[in-house]
């Protein structure tokens, strides 16, 4: 099928070999996160190539919990990962730990094609900038953080369903109190009640959680 | 209506405004607030420190629950599409393209023959005062030269401190996802205060991380700073936590930075805020305006 060695169409027709042999070459996979971002700043699309295989998974995985669609989940991916292509010099390491950056592009972008497809109100969108306040986080390693991931996972199913279900709605539906309460009906004081009450409680738990970590 | 209920009114307008932020901040960290009460919680966040205080866990709840969503495989063509789609777009979009002079055609024009000129002392005068109009301008120009190498070293010290300060920051909310941060409040020393905290700082064990949020203390003239003690329980002798300035509104926030001989919180005995000089001293050279004892 395709092409000589060393053209990007041959890049395109063969993912595995072409990532293999070059990130072997360059021995990409030992970069820290950095490094990666300014080889893609100088357009190496090896560098690319990691940076999907780091990421792609946990990118892809908010894009679909938001979306609840495979088809709309891979469009958000592939624009997260093409930003990331053309404006990676965006990306300040003082700032924020790339995973969480990728993951508050990838939610917020992710909720404006939901409110596209249902025609509901665009909101006020964060700028790239804007979105360092969101996601100033620790210096955790990225297998930490996906622990916590899971821990916060099992620590949700502690809480009553009906708080559970508003902070997943409010979160990964992007949906405001005054949106909520219209869409479920329940009248918007509790939806305020039950939101609070439930993110309290989760805080709670999620602290006591890491206490007993220490 | 007497003057101490006129000075009550706008504190317990304050305390409204701050208990009601507090309930939606939960809600906030979620990005949930409809706009009218966005604007509350943005207004609150400069008046009330306990709610920018408290902001700090729930945006670390909310990175965790970012890393919270169920995982999901991708597609296998899922990375060879996006490769394709990188190779085909405009590459390197968003650096600048270099800027290329072009050279102007050549263009002979025909001068008219130059009149034959008489010597003159204007002319000598003209050059004289040409020399020296030279000298002036090359001296404006290395004035101006220098004063770009000086805003230069200004920016760059100003980055330094900017990315201090957000590296403190993250420590900050670190420590506060892990429960590592303990508050403590420092009540004004003036009588007549309403008795809310005037300060409050947050403080890991090793005394190295933390933040301090005051609220409506007064706005200093620009060679005065308001600084952070921790005093050592044992010895008495103060260590400076931070060097701060206060908003407008009288309220503040500021990180633990570079706290030379960290003390551990156990052998913390009192903190207290007092009026410096400008950028801090090495010692308190005035009476605390704020204290607690730990």
């Amino acid at each position: 099928m395709c092409c000589g060695e060393k053209t990007d169409l041959c890049y395109t027709h063969s993912w595995i070999a072409y990532r293999h042999k070059h990130a072997a070459m360059s021995n990409l996979t030992t970069l820290t996160d950095p490094e990666l971002m300014s080889r893609i700043v100088r357009q190496e699309q090896a560098a690319l190539a990691e940076l999907y295989t780091r990421f792609g998974g946990p990118v892809y995985s908010v894009a679909r919990h938001v979306l609840q669609d495979t088809g709309m989940a891979e469009e958000v991916t592939q624009d997260i990962f093409l930003k990331v292509w053309q404006q990676a010099i965006t990306w300040d390491e003082e700032r924020g730990k790339l995973v969480s950056w990728l993951l508050t592009m990838t939610r917020y972008t992710a909720i404006d094609r939901l409110r596209k497809e249902q025609r509901r109100p665009m909101r006020a969108s964060s700028s790239i900038d804007d979105l360092y306040d969101l996601i100033a986080d620790s210096e955790q390693t990225d297998e930490n953080l996906r622990l916590e991931g899971e821990t916060l996972r099992g620590l949700m199913t502690q809480l009553p369903q009906e708080q559970t279900d508003l902070i997943k709605l409010a979160f990964f539906g992007g949906f405001s109190h005054s949106e909520i309460a219209e869409r479920t009906g329940i009248p918007l004081g509790t939806v305020k009640t039950r939101l609070r009450l439930g993110m309290q409680k989760l805080k709670h738990l999620w602290l006591a959680a890491n206490d007993d970590h220490r | 209506m007497s003057k101490q209920n006129a000075q009550q009114q706008p504190n317990n307008m304050n305390q409204t405004l701050c208990e009601e932020a507090l309930a939606l901040l939960p809600a906030y960290a979620l990005g949930a607030t409809d706009a009218d009460e966005t604007r509350l919680v943005e207004r609150a966040l400069q008046a009330c420190p306990e709610v920018a205080a408290e902001l700090v866990e729930y945006q670390a709840l909310a990175v965790a629950l970012l890393h919270s969503a169920p995982p999901a495989q991708p597609p296998a063509a899922l990375g060879e599409r996006i490769l394709a789609a990188a190779a085909a777009s405009a590459p390197a979009a968003a650096l600048p393209k270099p800027t290329v002079m072009t050279a102007k055609p050549a263009v002979t024009v025909a001068k008219p023959p130059a009149a034959k000129r008489r010597a003159t002392p204007w002319g000598w005068l003209a050059a004289a005062a040409a020399a020296v109009a030279l000298l002036v301008t090359n001296g404006y120009w290395f004035t101006q030269v220098q004063e770009l190498r000086m805003q230069q070293a200004d920016l760059s010290a100003q980055q330094d401190q900017l990315s201090q300060r957000l590296t403190a920051r993250n420590s900050v909310i670190e420590r506060a996802a892990e429960g590592q941060l303990t508050r403590i409040e420092l009540t004004s020393v003036d009588s007549t205060s309403d008795g809310l905290p005037a300060a409050i700082v947050l403080v890991s064990p090793d005394g190295t991380v933390g933040a301090v949020y005051t609220r409506q203390l007064p706005v200093l003239p620009p060679e005065q700073s308001y600084q952070l003690w921790f005093l050592d329980g044992a010895t008495g002798t103060a260590v400076s936590a931070c060097v701060f300035q206060v908003r407008e509104n009288g309220n503040g926030q500021s990180w633990l930075i570079d706290v030379a001989q960290p003390l551990d919180l156990s052998q913390i005995g009192a903190m207290g805020i007092t009026i410096e000089p400008a950028g801090g001293s090495p010692q308190p050279t005035s009476d605390p305006i704020a204290a607690v004892e730990v």
